[in-house]
């Protein structure tokens, strides 16, 4: 046995280049399946704890009799509290910058049952103090504001001055995202801040009342949540919103759900890679040794033996790899976990082992290997002992290749050429598995690559083909008329719009979706609606336009009657869906102004002239004294690409490693080929054929075989990045896999190289192979 | 791939003479001196052949004359050259234009007919060509396009001599070249063997450990554990038909 061991020890020696690519493929699945398993786990855990720690709301319900439903909330069984507060959006100032502020109601002196805060610098809210104002962390970070410092806040009376006495984190703002719909914003654009109470409330004069519950430890939240949902809607709430549906939660699931995702398809490439390696190595392996296990065998060796033998050559490097590559992933989830709550500025970090992951990630690895050496272990226990008399067989038999049945000319080539071209099809098993290689490799690395291409595709289209405009203007009272030439006369202002934006409710039998529509002029100019499938749309003369994602939401299709209710305006259309459009962010309903007749546009939507500087315009239409904000579509889109900054990274950290696997896995069937051929070519070396000869014809075949692979592997690479995209679809981003013409070519010419450089150690073997042993081994 | 033109006559290769030639193999602990101190000439357009037991230096003899390894100590001469001084480039310069190998493991390439392996050698070294005729003239006229796999083992030599000779070699080295067959295809190719080397003139040196083969040769090299033992002239070769082992 112990022999036995050092054959199976010896051998993973002699192939040590083709088994280290086993081990090194194992390592990188099982390490990119611990380091982001794990972090996914830590990171869940990290907001469920902070979830406890500030008792986040299980549900937010407003508009309606709130009275009603908080008086039947507080009886429902399974309910561990409800409370009041409001809510209000107004615009703040801080130096020379306006923005959007959103006001929360807190009680002073004491943190609320629900939502609460974690204080990071100064105070809690005083009830001393009841202009003391706590600012979200997102908030005082950008304009570098902390206790003592101020910052002005429109009122009813004017801008008021509001001391600042506290900086604070809430599970609410973990992302400062201004509604579902709104998730891409920008710290200078829109801020938290948590205002005493009292005073809200009568500064709002009833607006933005809110109702949060939360449900008791123990009770059935499904159950619970359910109950207070029917109460609310009987209350004829016109938001009820669930945790799940709430805005900065919502968005930084499907930030840790991608991951979520990424950790198990990622791995399981990479694992499919190892396993497909070793299969090539292992089969390669029994073919070259056939008469020594025939020999075995006749030697009354036991097939069992055999298969255990050469299923170790897949076990022992797929566990060598797998305990590395566990290892590696428990030490880079931490460094995950902490990278992201960093980046996120989440105030709780919680980092637990997780060694069943660790534990799962290995056995993964070693199933996927042992299944793929499988085959060729039995292939090798059911060799028969009289192939100990038969040599090797010769790796491929005669014949015109597959090529030159298509291509009859190439009957006619030299031999050299023919060489090449049956050299490549020669084998068919050999053949396939390169081709295959070529394929998992491509895969590998046009994911990653369409990954990157769709995100930028995805804001250009949004911000350049869909959003038109450069800046939006919010402006207190009405868009009129008078204010819009106002802008107009700016120079570096090009075009002036007046819209209307509002939250709405979308109801349809099929459901109610919280959104915000928005009308415009009918020849508006700064907003396309695409259409699915290419082309546009006109705005409708009557209904609503619907983003796409509604389509499946609701149940709704064009023509379709639908209510879209508006609580900031105080009213309900009954329309019909006149169309979807294809939006690559957020789902929104559009509509013409004069489906609003009555209502005066509420902002102005704004294109600068081009050569015009974005500041110097936006200041000059700040100075307008109705004007309370300006945001600009260019800093949405940095924030956009803030949000998939780890996102980048990461896929960043996949391409890199899918091309160090396509250089693995293409190494391991270019050396396995050419090895076979050792005889052959050192007969050639014999001949005195020189060396970059023999390397011209060994490329010729492999690249021939590359170019073979290219064709499917595209196809499938493509149809694999779709299935990826799409997987990270939601209502708030919509992933149409978008593969950027220069991103084919980078695939294919990082393919080509890999397997250029790939053979090069092969090569190398062939120039520094003893001829004089080669020529004479009989299965050489 | 086809051709018409006579084959030139060959050249045959001048003397080559071996001067205290050593060559000694790192095998790990204990170096293995596979050749020790063995000077020798053979004459010009000779059969020769090199008998010895297995592991006796016979094969490791006949690497060294063909420049497919370099000796540890002595020299090689051929042509009036120390080829045993010759660099990797040199040697394969060497072997392109000098040498024809035939091996006892035919290693043709399983992809290309008969006529398309002979013509890979010439079209690969620069030869002139000749491989229809070539192929005529060991005999595998009707077989030309016979894929490796489907000849026989003896057929399968003939296109390795063949082969060896398509880019028209002035010294033909044999290692076991009958190794692999039976008594009557072995017997074809010595045949053969022995009259390409008296048509073409062609230095030919087989190596065996058959003793049954000395009979046929000019002159018989005699090695046990790498030494030279004797180098004898026959004075009255037999044909290679009357070889019988």
């Amino acid at each position: 046995m112990r022999l036995w061991l050092r054959k199976a020890l010896r051998d993973l020696s002699a192939r040590r280049g083709q088994f280290a690519a086993v081990i090194a493929t194992t390592f990188l699945g099982v390490a990119l399946f611990g380091a982001s398993f794990d972090a996914y786990r830590n990171l869940v855990d990290s907001y469920d704890a902070l979830f406890q720690r500030t008792h986040f709301a299980d549900l937010m319900v407003s508009g309606g009799d709130l009275q009603r439903y908080v008086t039947q909330a507080r009886t429902t069984p399974g309910v561990a509290d409800v409370v009041e507060r409001n809510v209000v959006d107004s615009y703040a100032r801080v130096g020379d910058h306006r923005f959007i502020v959103r006001m929360v109601g807190m009680p002073a002196g004491r943190q609320p049952a629900i939502d609460q805060v974690i204080v990071l610098r100064g105070g809690y809210l005083d009830p001393a103090r009841t202009t003391g104002v706590l600012l979200d962390q997102h908030l005082a970070a950008y304009y570098h504001l902390g206790p003592g410092d101020s910052l002005q806040v429109r009122t009813p009376f004017g801008w008021t001055t509001l001391p600042v006495v506290g900086v604070a984190a809430s599970s609410e703002y973990l992302w400062p995202a201004r509604s579902r719909q709104d998730v891409l914003t920008l710290p200078q654009d829109f801020g938290v801040i948590y205002v005493p109470q009292a005073p809200l409330q009568l500064l709002s004069a009833g607006q933005g009342r809110q109702a949060l519950a939360t449900v008791a430890p123990g009770a059935d939240r499904t159950a619970v949540v359910g109950e207070l949902e029917r109460l609310a809607h009987a209350a004829g709430a016109t938001t009820v919103m669930t945790r799940a549906d709430q805005p900065s939660n919502a968005a930084l699931h499907e930030d840790i759900a991608g991951f979520g995702e990424m950790a198990l398809m990622f791995p399981i490439l990479f694992l499919g890679a190892a396993a497909f390696t070793a299969f090539v190595i292992i089969s390669r392996l029994v073919h070259s040794q056939r008469s020594l296990i025939g020999t075995l065998r006749a030697n009354g060796v036991r097939r069992r033996a055999i298969l255990l033998h050469h299923l170790s050559l897949g076990v022992v490097p797929a566990a060598v790899g797998g305990l590395l590559g566990a290892v590696a992933g428990e030490g880079l989830a931490i460094v995950i976990s902490r990278l992201y709550t960093g980046a996120l500025k989440i105030p709780m970090t919680v980092i637990h082992p997780h060694p069943w992951v660790a534990l799962a990630g290995l056995l993964m690895a070693l199933v996927a290997v042992a299944i793929a050496a499988l085959a060729p272990a039995l292939d090798a226990a059911r060799v028969a002992p009289s192939e100990a008399m038969r040599g090797v067989r010769p790796a491929g038999g005669g014949g015109p290749g597959l090529l030159e049945r298509l291509l009859p000319p190439l009957r006619r080539a030299p031999a050299v050429v023919k060489l090449v071209v049956r050299g490549a099809t020669r084998n068919p098993g050999r053949s396939l598995t390169t081709v295959a290689g070529v394929v998992l490799a491509l895969v590998l690395v046009m994911v990653s690559l369409g990954m990157l291409d769709t995100t930028k595709l995805l804001l250009q289209r949004q911000f350049h083909q869909v959003q038109r405009n450069d800046a939006a203007v919010y402006v207190s009272g009405a868009a009129d008329g008078a204010l819009q030439q106002q802008v107009a006369a700016i120079p570096g202002v090009r075009a002036v719009e007046p819209a209307l934006q509002a939250r709405a409710v979308i109801v349809a039998p099929g459901g109610s979706y919280d959104t915000a529509l928005t009308a415009f002029r009918p020849d508006t100019t700064m907003h396309a609606f695409l259409r699915s499938g290419g082309g546009t749309l006109a705005l409708p003369q009557d209904g609503v336009l619907l983003g796409s994602a509604l389509r499946g939401t609701l149940h709704l299709a064009v023509g379709d009657a639908v209510t879209v209710e508006l609580p900031d305006l105080h009213r309900s259309l009954h329309t019909k869906v006149a169309g979807f459009v294809d939006e690559p962010l957020g789902t929104f309903a559009y509509a013409r102004l004069s489906l609003l007749a009555g209502q005066q546009p509420n902002q102005l939507l704004v294109r600068y002239a081009s050569g015009a500087d974005p500041t110097t315009v936006q200041r000059a239409i700040e100075d307008i004294g109705r004007v309370v904000a300006v945001i600009g579509t260019r800093n949405l889109m940095q924030a956009a690409d803030q949000l998939m900054g780890l996102f980048y990274v990461i896929i960043g950290a996949m391409l890199v490693f899918g091309a160090a696997l396509a250089f693995a896995l293409i190494f391991s069937t270019m050396t396995v080929s050419i090895s076979e051929r050792r005889g052959e070519l050192a007969n050639l070396r014999a001949a005195g054929v020189r060396q970059r000869q023999i390397a011209r014809i060994v490329t010729g075949e492999n690249l021939t075989l590359v170019l073979l692979g290219i064709v499917p592997g595209l196809a499938i690479a493509y149809a694999v990045a779709a299935v990826f995209m799409d997987s990270f679809s939601s209502d708030m981003f919509r992933f149409d896999l978008h593969v950027a013409p220069l991103t084919w070519l980078v695939a294919v010419a990082s393919v080509v190289l890999a397997a250029l450089a790939s053979q090069v150690p092969a090569l190398r073997s062939v120039a520094r192979m003893d001829l004089a042993a080669t020529v004479r081994e009989r299965g050489a | 791939m086809t051709d018409a033109r006579p084959a030139p006559t060959l050249k045959p290769l001048g003397r080559i003479a071996l001067r205290d030639v050593a060559k000694t193999y790192d095998g790990g602990a204990v170096p293995v001196r596979a050749v020790r101190g063995v000077s020798l000439e053979l004459p010009a357009g000779a059969f020769v052949v090199v008998l010895g037991p297995s592991g006796s230096g016979k094969t490791t003899l006949l690497n060294l004359i063909g420049g497919i390894d370099s000796p540890s100590e002595g020299a090689v001469v051929v042509d009036g050259e120390d080829i045993g001084g010759y660099d990797e480039r040199r040697l394969t310069e060497y072997r392109r234009g000098k040498v024809g190998f035939v091996f006892q493991f035919f290693n043709l390439v399983p992809t290309l007919t008969a006529l398309e392996n002979v013509a890979l050698i010439a079209e690969l070294t620069g030869a002139a060509g000749g491989a229809r005729r070539m192929l005529e003239q060991v005999g595998l006229g009707d077989r030309l396009d016979h894929f490796p796999a489907t000849l026989s083992g003896g057929e399968q030599q003939r296109v390795a001599v063949a082969r060896a000779l398509s880019k028209r070699p002035r010294l033909l080295l044999c290692d076991e070249p009958t190794g692999a067959l039976d008594l009557d295809t072995g017997r074809s190719v010595l045949a053969l063997l022995r009259r390409l080397n008296r048509e073409e003139g062609l230095t030919t040196v087989v190596v065996t450990h058959n003793s049954a083969i000395a009979g046929m040769a000019d002159h018989v090299v005699r090695m046990r554990s790498g030494e030279l033992v004797s180098m004898d002239a026959v004075a009255h070769p037999v044909e290679a038909a009357e070889v019988s082992w």
